[in-house]
């Protein structure tokens, strides 16, 4: 028996990981696809009939949706970016040496690891309008209070700033990393040459880390297209389904409205949207540039 | 600042250069962390006084932490967390461990993409049939089927983090132990599951927390039966199911652990987070 697991290692060795993957990603895989082709209704229509590629059209009608798509964007897109710019500025803090860099190194990632649902609760009583913090602050200066998640404009940009605050440690971690992995001749050199820090920064730093900042961008973005937890427990997708990103769409579509049938249309076009974007974005990665 | 370091005394510098730092990484570090501050503050207070944000002292109660664990189901969904969140790192870990080390040693390119594939795959796009068929089987409503589903979550991620700890174990080690007489299922119990210990650690507490934190999931394949920590904290998202002081209490509950956990480890927690994603 031993033999026989030693001989065919790759084999035994993967069984467990297999079995359980086919069984809860395999199948779903196969049944998702099987039902977006059909008109299933949970309660309404629980004899589904084959409706063809019905379901990925009638989509595209539906306003709804089609916000959806661009409020996915106009979410992710900015905080992706809002935690790029802070993650690359606390990376290049956390680079230098100084008195206590562990302490606060960990304190600094406990947004990351905390649970979203409990850390949008605080965020619920921060945005509170009348008694909120936020609001207090604000008018303690001499400015107008804000609506926060009750006016559709300020919405979305009330949960990019959650994003952002709760997961721009992570982009952080992966650029110091980079900072950490960088080669230290090229900076000699230009130090020798009589380069000002900012010139080393924008000339030297920035090219080398490009692995690092895509690989960063493509899992983040990843993250921020599938967010999920904050925006429902915040703002529920209101007001008016403003913040209704396609994740959301998808989850009420099939467990409140019970569409089961567009609903698994939309997350097998939601899945290769995700794929479409990471393509795009590792694209930059493998581009040569030369200076 | 390199005219200051010219011009003044090199003991006066140090002291300017440390009180800088001290500040710049505080104005950083201070916005971030008040949230947390503010969370277990809050906790203590009562609620009426949440009608007055002014008020920033007043005297600490703990009552609100005795309504959480009285009028709501916190606790149970605690417990019924700690069973899904653990069986669903094992299985993860054990899973992980198997097949990374395939992947780092005997370079499983095509098992890599998959598993990379699974990785990728939006929890809404699985939880839709997932759903389907735990209906038809019977599994909807049960610990068994939560573990099952949280398998997405840890098997991947435990595979992809394992690969980067197994590849900084050098292959001689291996090698001698196989020109010792080993068999390869001796030497990988005996060289490399005792070198991997600190990376398995690790990885099993980070997928224990990202497993913890899932909330979607529970939500959807749990039901009114097993609902587990974040399900429990989400209902406090209603204005109607309790003060704010019990909001706070109950989602400090939940953050407080992983806080501990962090500060114990934060050093092999950065390390797992980040070697599985430059190693891709």
């Amino acid at each position: 028996m031993k033999e026989l697991i030693g001989r065919n290692i790759t084999l035994f060795f993967n069984l467990p990981t297999v079995f359980f993957l086919f069984s809860i990603v395999g199948l779903p895989v196969f049944v998702v696809i099987a039902t977006s082709f059909t008109d299933w209704q949970l309660i309404n229509k629980p004899d589904a009939d084959f409706v063809w590629l019905e379901n990925y059209i009638k989509p595209w009608q539906d306003e709804r949706w089609v916000n959806a798509i661009g409020h996915t964007f106009y979410y992710s897109i900015a905080t992706v970016l809002g935690q790029l710019l802070i993650g690359l500025l606390t990376a290049l803090l956390f680079n230098r040496n100084f008195a206590g860099k562990a302490f606060y190194r960990s304190i600094w990632m406990m947004p990351m690891i905390s649970m979203s649902v409990a850390i949008s609760l605080v965020w619920l009583l921060f945005f509170d309008p009348p008694y909120g913090v936020l609001n207090f602050w604000i008018t303690s200066i001499g400015l107008e209070p804000l609506e926060w998640t009750i006016d559709p404009v300020s919405a979305m940009p009330s949960l990019i700033l959650v994003g952002i605050w709760h997961h721009t440690p992570f982009m952080t971690l992966i650029l110091l990393s980079g900072l950490q992995s960088l080669p230290k001749e090229p900076f000699e050199a230009a130090r020798i040459d009589g380069a000002k820090r900012w010139q080393m920064f924008l000339y030297i730093t920035l090219p080398l880390m490009r692995g690092h900042i895509i690989i960063a961008l493509v899992l983040r973005s990843v993250f921020a297209v599938k967010e999920f937890d904050t925006i429902i427990a915040i703002t529920d997708a209101g007001p008016n389904w403003v913040t209704e990103t396609m994740n959301l769409n998808i989850y009420f579509n099939a467990f409140e409205y019970q569409y089961l049938g567009e609903a698994s249309a939309k997350g097998v076009i939601f899945f290769f949207m995700l794929i479409i974007i990471q393509v795009f974005l590792l694209h930059f990665r493998k581009r040569e540039w030369t200076y | 600042m390199d005219l200051l370091k010219k011009y003044l005394p090199r003991n006066l510098f140090r002291f300017l250069e440390f009180i800088l730092a001290q500040i710049l990484v505080l104005l950083v570090v201070v916005p971030f962390f008040f949230i947390f501050f503010y969370m277990f503050w809050n906790s203590l207070k009562p609620d009426y006084l949440f009608f007055e944000p002014e008020t920033w002292f007043f005297e600490p109660m703990w009552s609100n932490y005795t309504d959480v664990f009285e009028y709501s189901d916190l606790l149970s969904n605690v417990y019924n967390s700690l069973i899904i969140s653990g069986f669903a790192t094992i299985i993860g870990i054990i899973c992980g461990l198997l097949t990374a080390y395939t992947i780092a040693r005997y370079e499983m390119k095509k098992l890599a993409l998959t598993i990379l594939f699974t990785k990728q795959l939006p929890f809404i796009t699985a939880i839709i049939p997932l759903w389907l068929m735990y209906k038809n089987i019977g599994l909807l409503n049960s610990h068994l089927g939560i573990i099952l589903a949280h398998l997405v979550i840890t098997i991947p991620f435990g595979v992809w983090i394992m690969v980067g700890f197994i590849e900084d174990i050098p292959k001689e080690l291996e090698e001698s132990a196989w020109i010792d007489g080993a068999s390869r299922t001796q030497a990988f119990w005996k060289v490399i599951v005792p070198l991997s210990t600190p990376g398995l650690v690790a990885t099993a507490i980070l997928c224990f927390i990202f497993s913890w934190n899932n909330f979607m999931l529970a939500l959807v394949l749990g039901g009114f039966d097993v609902s587990t920590a974040p399900v429990s904290v989400y209902k406090y998202a209603d204005p109607e199911a309790g003060g704010s002081g019990q909001m706070m209490a109950a989602a400090t509950l939940v953050t407080i652990p992983v806080f501990f956990i962090v500060l114990m480890i934060q050093k092999q927690l950065a390390s797992g987070l980040t070697v599985g994603a430059v190693k891709q």
